[in-house]
């Protein structure tokens, strides 16, 4: 990166914490603190939801993933629009009118105080491993890409971070996010442009998609039914729905914004920007990649993306690296050669020219990464979150560079302040309030928000700092986390749908949900995990009605009635 | 659909222009999926004429 990247990049970071503590002075209060006064509008909420779901590896996986495998991943967007409607019609309503602080709090008010406490800490645990994750995997790539060491960009992002949060609480989060999603925006239209506008001349972006298309880089819409695959329409009508659901509706760190609007109007609106918007912009990104893959049909790419990883092979192994790279450039120059034909004659036998050096450019890719993965194992290697970045580093001008290098940092910041936001007020609201020192007056409250922000910034800073450590238990902890939000939303419907679910049932619906999910995930061990959100729904549901049966209680549906009963 | 909402408690709508008639946000909500089924047949499309021949 150049000084002129550099300072863009700082820039941009000292414009984030002033703005978002600017924008956050006032009369401090918890309430303040917590849910902004119920003051925001529905566009900065809009844009603070769109921010906190999308963190850097969506910026840089996604659009690599565009490039690697098109745009079948946008159907994974299909149901969000939908479980956003559900959302404002029966989840937004029940919380306005009960002011509650955290989701949770309101299965206080519907059922009782066990079932407040077991779902706040199902939050805790799931959205704990989150915040680590979300620091650690883009500060791997970041230092690998940019050459500096990995603390340094966990320490920078932490920091920062930390800073306004604590200072500012959930106003000054959410207005930093909506200046985070800004510059998120102006990245990738910059990205999208540069790859637009690289394509070498008589290449138009008309062309481009034609590559892409020929390689079965735009099947958006895969309509065949594969419970293994995880990317498919119904996949994502359906699994997709079960998980925005549970994700928007259930979890803290997305609640906690749609509550400080000023009305339920605005809640809704903002809810409702992010299902308009969300399914486009995702096309957006993953056709930026596609983009990036045309371009790299007529521009040199590297064999592999990871570059600290090809500088080891190449150190380890350099007489086959060096044959394998040979043929991969002669691989490179054949496929550039079709391309060219394809686009001149577009006949079948053009296409199948091109498809066939496509497969053999694939074929010599595999033998390095076979090399990459000797020491490792099978399946250990993979370069998707580089395909981008590499693009941006090698043909992006000076400047630019800098502001998708911000909107990469933005994209991280974003998702980690507002997951410390929550993490903290659920810890002091739903524990400490209770627990600890259930007669904490503002000042008390006020300091252990802060002190439970520090601490959870402290921990994520740890997580990450030692997530290179912890080798494929990262992926697990990533899978763990994805294993609880069927039974958390199963609750929620209980709360929402239910009339006559006592609180036994509720409490045991939740816990026999979340070991029914993990029951059927060890069983059937290749299902797609978006299948386990629904099952883990249903399964909360059913068993919450068979103990309230047991009980003696009568469940009976409210249809549109979502009763707020403290009980 | 969501009935009880603003004739409950009309304080908590004060939104605006869209607060008085739940049947508006029915639309509404009508109107964001009809704006999904759109965009699925888009993509669809877009796929169909940029792909391949064969």
């Amino acid at each position: 990166m150049s000084l002129l990247d550099w300072l863009v990049l700082i820039a941009s970071f000292v414009g984030i914490a002033g703005y978002g503590l600017r924008r956050s002075r006032g009369k401090w209060s918890v309430h303040s603190y917590v849910s902004a006064g119920k003051q925001m509008r529905w566009w900065v909420i809009g844009l603070s939801i769109m921010a906190t779901q999308a963190s850097a590896i969506t910026f840089i996986g996604t659009t690599s993933q565009g490039y690697a495998d098109g745009l079948r991943f946008v159907q994974f967007y299909f149901g969000l629009p939908v479980a956003m409607v559900l959302i404002c019609a029966f989840a937004a309503p029940a919380f306005h009118r009960s002011g509650v602080r955290t989701a949770y709090e309101y299965l206080e008010h519907r059922f009782d105080r066990k079932t407040r406490t077991l779902t706040s800490w199902v939050f805790l645990v799931q959205r704990g491993l989150g915040v680590g994750l979300a620091l650690y995997a883009p500060a791997v790539v970041l230092s690998v890409i940019l050459r500096v060491p990995e603390w340094q960009t966990i320490l920078a992002m932490v920091l920062l971070v930390a800073t306004y949060t604590v200072l500012g609480g959930i106003r000054a989060v959410m207005w930093a996010d909506a200046l985070q999603m800004a510059i998120m925006f102006a990245g990738i239209l910059i990205a999208f442009g540069c790859a637009a506008l690289g394509m070498p001349d008589g290449v138009s972006v008309r062309d481009a998609f034609l590559l892409a298309g020929t390689a079965g880089k735009l099947n958006a819409v895969e309509t065949g039914f594969d419970w293994n695959d995880r990317y498919t329409l119904w996949s994502g009508l359906i699994g997709g729905t079960f998980l925005a659901l549970a994700y928007f509706g259930t979890d803290q760190s997305q609640v906690q914004r749609y509550l400080t609007a000023k009305s339920l109007g605005h809640s809704r609106i903002s809810l409702l920007f992010n299902a308009v918007l969300k399914v486009p912009l995702q096309f957006f990104i993953l056709l930026t990649g596609v983009l990036v893959f045309s371009f790299f049909v007529f521009e040199p790419a590297p064999v592999l993306f990871h570059p600290s990883e090809r500088d080891r092979i190449e150190r380890a192994e350099p007489a086959s690296m060096a044959r394998i790279e040979r043929q991969f450039s002669e691989a490179l120059a054949e496929r550039r050669e079709a391309a060219r034909h394809l686009l001149e004659s577009r006949g079948s036998v053009e296409e199948e020219a091109f498809l066939a050096s496509e497969r053999r450019l694939g074929e010599v890719r595999a033998q390095a990464v076979a090399l990459a993965e000797k020491d490792s194992g099978p399946g250990s290697y993979s370069d998707t979150n580089y395909v981008f970045l590499t693009f941006v580093l090698a043909h992006l001008p000076a400047g630019l560079i800098g502001v998708i290098i911000a909107g990469v940092f933005a994209a991280a910041m974003s998702t980690v302040s507002s997951e410390l936001n929550s993490l903290a007020t659920a810890t002091v609201v739903d524990h400490y309030l209770h627990y600890v020192r259930p007669g904490a007056g503002e000042r008390g409250t006020r300091r252990a928000l802060h002190w439970a922000t520090i601490a959870w910034a402290a921990y994520a800073a740890v997580f990450a700092m030692y997530g290179g450590r912890l080798g494929s238990l990262i992926e697990a902890v990533n899978f763990v986390g994805s294993l609880f939000y069927g039974p958390m939303l199963g609750v929620f419907v209980l709360a929402f749908v239910f009339r006559r679910v006592s609180a036994d049932g509720a409490f045991w619906g939740t816990a026999l949900g979340l070991v029914a999910v993990w029951t059927v995930k060890y069983v059937f061990s290749g299902l797609a995990f978006l299948w386990l959100n629904p099952i883990g729904c249903i399964a909360t549901v059913f068993i919450a009605l068979a103990v309230s049966g047991a009980r003696g209680e009568t469940p009976g549906l409210t249809g549109t009635e979502s009763r707020m009963e403290p009980r | 659909m969501d009935s009880a909402g603003p004739r409950d408690d009309p304080s908590t709508e004060t939104g605006g222009h869209l607060s008085e008639r739940p049947q508006r946000w029915s639309l509404i909500y009508l109107a964001v999926l009809a704006h999904l089924a759109l965009w699925i047949a888009v993509l669809a499309l877009f796929a169909r004429f940029f792909g391949s021949n064969t």
